[in-house]
């Protein structure tokens, strides 16, 4: 009987392996993602694209934010009511530790945006197109955004508070060394002329330009700064923007508008706009009433979770160009372009032109769009400490996790 | 005088088995009848005694151990078993809470032996039933595991329970089980053990009646219900008045044949069954139960702890306990039967937390032949619980109350009143299993279980309320429906080896299937806070649903050897399957081995010692990887302003594989003088293959997930012990005592060149060389110039490792390293019985976050009273100058103490967060449970009138009565993040666990 049944059961347990291996395997796939290869497929081109765009609204947008609340143009009071983040204190404060979480967001999608488009113009080599024009699409925007995914890095990151850079990792198990922000620029370069011959029209041709004109300009190369803003972007044409919608909201409006007011705007800019309606226009303000009885002012230009937010306008390029005419003592130019900017919004020409009158120009034409933390550095005008951050740190993740750091 | 009876069936036991059973049967009979022809038989009959108090004992089971036949005394205590063969038998004598008696008795032809036998009280608990693995259950006396058994029923006659938690924490030592915070059906963590493993969220598989259940913590926070931090339990939907009792096994020593999952050990639940009644009479049995108290404010908050204390204290309120309780159980020879309803209301102590549970059971258990056993379970609960806002949350009634120094700066007092995130749960949990003895000594049984439960949680916010981030008001809903089926099969066939050698060998096989869909949708812009119905929002917000299917299963076999009674081995092994195991993952085994050594029966016995039993075991289990752990990379779709785009969403590795843990315990168990028993066990564990989450560098983008690899690994130990003891026990007077201690350690030993990895908030760290989610920070001290004068703050620790950053130094941990309890009755003039349960933890520490943002705030008192002492702060400033605060001169030890305080106070230096200055001592002895019960029974006899009222009884009872802490806080035993949160021991604005003060009376016709 025992060796009937010890039969019986080592053939039951043989029988319930295959069975068992089929039992957990028929389970239903997720519905809310795929695996990597089936993106690779050219009636999947659209969604890789706007994947990309996607990441460049929810970079910009914070980006913007924060270089505002690091510049002089933000403040981050507690009397102001819920505003609560101490991370937003830190960077008011230019005093921002590595793991800082609001931090962390905005630079791990800055990165990702760099891979999201390094890894659509890799994988249309894995696609068969069709369709030339999607192809070109595609390249295009790999191109565009994945230099500005660079720029965006130069710019506004930096290994310490005083020097410019980021880093970029092709390969996960070997992670890339800093790079300082003056070779990043260069990259970006290349990609945004790579992008130049794939412009679908000319008005796209003189955005890259306009892009391509900042990004020299920063860097310090004013020479190509001048030829890129000449075919840059000119008066009447759209700006170029970052697109929100409900569900990826504009930053402005979350965190530093009606949504929830944790940053409001120096009080300057409000004396400014009293008793001034075209400048009340052009910086639009609303007062908040503080805990303590100081009454606020947020901005009052995204009233919307989905407003947009210019990366780049004819209106700056105007101001480049009017940069680089005083730079080359040519003061009359730089009038005529700041007076057309001026002009645009109604307001009164100016008298005179100076790098004073231009940098205030600037601040308020560039008002909540990432201008004034780069212009605060390049022009000397720090309103913060001399161990202060004048970029965003390089953060304590990648600092951990990258062993060049 | 009514006898139970039995007549002794030598013939038929399974007349309707079919063809095979039918042609076996009918051999048997030919081959029995010429024996049966001859047969002379006999009777026996006697009384059944308890030895200490002569009490006769109805109910006691008699078994004829040879014949596997016997009979039940009846309410006398008598028994009869009629037409036994004549002969030589064993008789086993047992009885619930008394010893096992043997005896060997005869029996003669037509006459009638009377054997009477006094049974022992079983102080210890030796002879009760145990668990010990996923088909074996046995005597405490021959477990070869620590088990643990928490004999609900014993308690619940003391006290009424919120939830199952109450009804195992201090009651068995190695597990904790703590809420997250005071909420009334807040979420709740287990720990068990020295938690080993790295994976998971360190929480044991709970079983009830077989069924695999739903043990998650909702907190509806990505789906827009979330309340700040705490969620509802899915444990808070099982009516505590339903269960029997509870069995754990602690970890895998105990549970290596659960497989995959029970690493962090098995918590299996018993429901009450109808009990077959003695004597023949038919057993009917109504139990009514009502409760009626309240929870109340612990500690009031005052000025050390709270921006506005008084504003802060008003919010709470003595919240109404109401509970009715009704059971129905009895049964015959062929049915027995358990049904009840429960309707508890709780409100919480503080505003807008309730709970509206009720709950329905009925469990039946049927016996259609001698050999078929059949049991239904079913239960039906529908609970609804109301949330308040709280811990990190700008709408929480404590963020709004104990931060600044004037209240409500966030939110508006009656906007916060308007939220209230609602969830109505619709809870069935029913398993069906049989039980069949084909032939002598084989036993199958198969089981099905279904657990499904349907959730859904709302969250409005009015749109006459203003709230940051809404605009006219807000209405979120979020759908949960999860369902659970539980397979189990098995066989177990019991057969001598030789004479003294018995064995037992058990295959069996276990499937899981669970599938799990969620909905939510966000909307915003009602133009009426009078219509609160989706559609009436004019602006859509968020949407989303989430789906997730997984399967497990298990084939097991397990051989036991028990040598004369007094040796016992066994060895198992579990092959395991699961849908989340890579696809290149090699096969998973889990192997145990366990034995047993009765010491006293080879005649060591020192002094007193009754008992001695050694016991080892060694077993491995596993904790599984995440669903989509083995997908290299996978994209999900991101809406946008551009449309929906595709977005990375999980980074994993083809290579994963579950990780391992292995754990080898050893232990004694003694029972000295009948009435003390003792258990200590010591057990090591060792965590491999750990599946650490790599964040890859930000810089390659690829930081939509952690990166799963198995190269963890972790060590812990401990050593749990166990002293009760009956001291006293006469008729009128008894006296008990049960005391538990544990101690446990654990080491992250290593994470495969990981850097270390951190929790949300920075501050509890899975790092190599450190207990597991230690707080691992940085903090200041003061700095003095050359007259003594604060020169400002330098951090304690600085750059050792030269990484160019300040080290980061371990403040403690976030569980305790010891914990134990000291539980008694006293039971005194007859009727009075006192129960009081203290527990105690020490070698804990929390992270008072509420503090850090006091002192951002600039309400943290104890900092600002400092800074006024050294001259750092204007007393008027901060509030002070009504206080006429002394301010001491630099040099002075005063002067050095305010100064060093203020220091120590700081939250950032030099870019860091200083948590470390505000990580506390958390150790806490709380005098947890107390009641005191009068018994009417006899008053009701002497009064003639318990004709139909079998029993009355009346308890005061209390909960959390005194808690002895250093923490400044107003619990030590809260985290913000609820109760499954990588974060743990962190107070942000949570709300502390309430006092409970409530009246029963229970009645039983």
């Amino acid at each position: 009987m025992n060796r009937f049944l010890t039969l019986c059961a080592a053939f039951l347990l043989l029988l319930a392996v295959p069975a068992c291996d089929s039992f957990v395997e028929d389970v239903d796939d997720p519905i809310d993602s795929i695996s990597d290869d089936q993106l690779n497929d050219e009636s999947q081109v659209p969604f890789i694209i706007r994947g990309v765009q996607s990441r460049f609204s929810t970079t910009w947008d914070r980006i913007t934010v924060f270089a505002g609340g690091l510049s002089d143009e933000l403040i981050f009071d507690t009397d102001v009511p819920n505003a609560t983040f101490p991370s937003f204190q830190e960077m008011d404060d230019g005093d921002i530790s590595f793991a800082n979480n609001s931090n962390d967001g905005v630079y791990n999608d800055a990165n990702e945006l760099r891979f999201f488009s390094d890894n659509l113009l890799a994988r249309l080599g894995e696609i068969t197109f069709e369709d030339a024009a999607l192809k070109q699409e595609a390249e295009f925007t790999a191109n565009l955004y994945g230099g500005i995914a660079r720029y965006l890095l130069a710019t506004y990151y930096g290994l310490n508070p005083r020097e410019g850079g980021g880093v970029i990792s092709e390969d996960a198990e070997n992670p890339g060394p800093f790079i300082p922000s003056a070779q990043l620029y260069e990259q970006a370069l290349a990609k945004f002329n790579a992008a130049l011959p794939l412009a679908p029209d000319d008005y796209t041709r003189r955005v890259v330009h306009s892009i391509i004109a900042r990004t020299h300009l920063y860097a310090g190369d004013v020479g190509a700064a001048q030829a890129a803003a000449q075919a840059g972007l000119v008066a009447g044409d759209a700006p170029f923007q970052s697109l929100h919608s409900v569900e990826n909201t504009n930053y402005w409006y979350v965190q530093a508008g009606q949504g929830r007011t944790q940053w409001v705007v120096d009080f300057r800019f409000q004396d400014l706009v009293e008793n001034n309606p075209e400048e009340a226009a052009r910086i639009q303000l609303e007062p908040i009433e503080g805990n303590d009885g100081t009454t606020f002012y947020r901005q009052a230009l995204y009233l919307d979770r989905s407003s947009p937010l210019t990366f780049i306008s004819w209106q700056e390029t105007a101001l480049m160009r009017a940069e680089i005419a005083l730079r080359n003592n040519d003061t009359g130019t730089a009038l005529d372009l700041i007076n057309e900017v001026r002009a645009s919004h109604s307001l009164a020409p100016r008298d005179a032109a100076s790098l004073d009158v231009l940098i205030e120009e600037r601040e308020r034409e560039l008002f909540t769009l990432g201008a004034r933390l780069v212009d605060q550095r390049r022009f000397d005008r720090w309103h913060l400490g001399p161990d202060t951050w004048q970029y965003l740190p390089i953060t304590q993740s990648e600092r951990n996790a990258n062993p060049n750091f | 005088m009514r006898y139970a009876t039995a007549r002794v069936r030598t013939s038929a036991r399974f007349p309707r088995l079919g063809a095979l059973g039918r042609g076996l049967l009918m051999a048997l009979m030919l081959c029995a009848l010429p024996a049966l022809a001859q047969a002379q038989t006999g009777t026996l009959s006697g009384i059944i005694t308890d030895s200490e108090s002569d009490d006769v004992l109805p109910g006691a089971n008699i078994l004829l151990v040879e014949l596997g036949t016997g009979a039940a005394a009846d309410v006398n205590g008598s028994y009869r078993i009629e037409d036994v063969p004549a002969g030589a038998y064993t008789m086993r004598v047992s009885f619930i809470g008394y010893k096992n008696a043997e005896r060997q008795v005869t029996v003669a032809s037509g006459q009638t032996n009377e054997v009477n036998i006094a049974l022992a009280p079983d102080y210890t608990g030796l002879d009760e039933v145990v668990v010990t693995g996923i088909a074996s259950a046995t005597s405490k006396a021959r477990a070869e595991v620590a088990v643990s058994r928490v004999d609900a029923t014993k308690y619940l006659d003391e006290n009424a329970y919120q939830d199952v938690s109450q009804l195992l924490n201090g009651k068995v030592s190695g597990v904790t089980v703590q809420p997250a915070s005071g909420n009334v059906a807040g979420g709740i963590r287990f720990v068990m053990r020295s938690s080993t493993g790295l994976n998971g969220d360190g929480q044991p598989v709970i079983y009830v009646d077989g069924v695999r259940i739903d043990n998650e913590q909702i907190t509806g926070a990505a789906e827009g219900v979330g309340t700040g931090g705490q969620g509802v339990s899915m444990l808070a939907n099982l009516n505590p008045e339903d269960i029997a009792s509870i069995d754990v096994l602690k970890g895998p020593a105990g549970a290596a044949l659960y497989g995959t999952s029970g690493s962090n050990g098995v918590i299996l639940i018993t429901t009450k069954r109808g009990q077959l009644g003695s004597g023949g009479v038919v057993p009917f049995t109504v139990t009514y139960k009502g409760v009626y108290g309240a929870n109340q404010q612990a500690e009031e908050y005052d000025i050390d702890n709270a921006g506005t204390p008084d504003v802060a204290n008003s919010l709470f309120r003595d919240g109404l306990i109401a509970q009715n309780s009704i059971s129905v159980s009895g049964g015959s020879e062929s049915v027995r039967y358990f049904t009840s309803y429960d309707k508890r209301f709780e409100e919480g102590h503080i505003r807008n937390n309730d709970q509206d549970r009720q709950s329905f059971r009925a469990n039946f258990e049927t016996f259609p032949f001698n050999d078929v056993t059949i049991r239904a379970n079913t239960a039906y609960t529908l609970n609804e619980i109301s949330r308040p806002q709280n811990d990190n949350n700008i709408f929480g009634y404590l963020g709004n109350t104990l931060l600044a120094t004037s209240p409500f700066i966030f939110t508006d007092s009656t906007a916060i009143e308007s939220l209230d995130s609602e969830s109505r749960i619709g809870r069935f949990l029913g398993s069906v299993d049989v039980e069949y003895k084909p032939i002598d000594r084989l036993q199958l049984k198969a089981a099905v279980g279904f657990d499904a439960t349907e959730l859904r949680n709302d969250l409005t916010f009015p749109a006459n309320f203003g709230f940051s981030g809404v605009t006219n008001g807000e209405r979120n809903l979020f759908n949960r429906r999860n369902e659970q089926y539980t397979y189990d099969l098995n066989a177990r066939y019991a057969y001598s080896i030789t004479p003294t050698l018995e064995a037992n060998t058990i295959i069996g096989g276990q499937a899981f299937n669970r599938i799990l869909r969620e909905s939510n949708i966000v909307k915003q812009n009602f133009s009426t806070e009078l219509i609160t119905n989706v559609g009436a929002g004019a602006d859509f917000i968020a949407g989303d649903e989430d789906f997730l299917h997984v399967r497990e299963a298990g084939i097991y076999a397990q051989q036991e050897f028990s040598l004369q009674n007094r040796l016992f081995f066994t060895l198992g092994l579990r092959r395991d399957f699961a849908s989340t195991v890579g696809l290149e993952a090699p096969a998973i085994w889990y192997p145990k081995a366990s034995f047993a050594v009765r010491l006293d029966q080879f005649g060591i016995r020192p002094g007193p010692v009754s008992f001695l039993k050694l016991r080892g075991a060694y077993g491995e289990t596993g904790q599984l990887p995440g669903l989509l752990d083995a997908s290299r990379l996978r994209f999900s779709a991101e809406p946008s302003g551009y449309g929906a785009g595709a977005v990375l969403d999980f980074i994993g590795n083809q290579e994963i594989e579950p990780e391992r843990i292995r754990e080898f315990e050893v232990g004694v168990e003694a029972e000295l003088l009948d009435r003390i028993g003792l258990e200590v066990t010591g057990y090591y564990q060792q965590a491999e293959n750990s599946i650490i989450d790599f964040e890859n560098a930000p810089s390659t983008g690829l930081t939509a997930s952690d990166v799963p690899f198995n190269v963890g690994s972790a060590t812990g130990w401990g050593v749990e012990s166990n002293l009760s003891a009956t001291v006293l026990n006469t008729r009128n007077y008894g006296l008990d005592f049960n005391f538990l201690w544990s101690y446990s350690e654990n080491e992250v030993d290593d994470l495969g060149g990981a850097q270390p990895i951190f929790d949300g908030f920075d501050v509890n760290v899975i790092k190599e060389g450190l207990p597991r989610d230690a707080f691992f920070t940085w903090s200041t001290r003061a700095t003095f110039d050359e007259n003594g004068v604060y020169a400002g703050p330098e951090l304690t620790t600085t750059d050792t490792d030269g990484d160019g950053e300040p080290d980061r130094a371990m403040f403690g941990i976030p569980y305790p390293k010891h914990t134990g309890s000291f539980s008694t009755n006293v039971r005194f003039l007859g009727n009075f019985n006192l129960y009081v349960l203290t527990d105690w933890a020490i070698g804990n520490s929390i992270f008072n976050n509420t503090a850090v943002f006091q002192k951002i705030f600039g309400s943290y008192r104890k900092r600002n009273v400092a800074g006024v002492q050294i001259g750092e702060l204007d007393a008027a400033d901060v509030g002070l100058e009504d206080e006429n605060i002394e301010v001491f001169q630099p040099g002075t030890e005063a002067y050095r103490e305010a100064a060093e305080t203020f220091a120590s106070t700081e939250h950032t230096f030099q870019g860091l967060a200083l948590d470390g200055n505000f990580i506390e001592e958390a150790d806490f002895f709380k005098l947890r449970e107390v009641s005191l019960r009068y018994d009417f029974t006899d008053l009701l006899r002497r009064s003639g009138i318990n004709t139909y009222v079998r029993n009355v009884a009346f308890t005061l009872s209390a909960r959390n009565l005194l808690t002895f802490t250093p923490y400044s806080g107003a619990d030590p035993e809260v985290n913000f993040a609820g109760a499954r949160s990588a974060s743990r021991a962190t107070d942000f604005l949570t709300l502390p666990s309430p006092r409970v003060i409530y009246g029963t009376i229970t009645l039983t016709l």
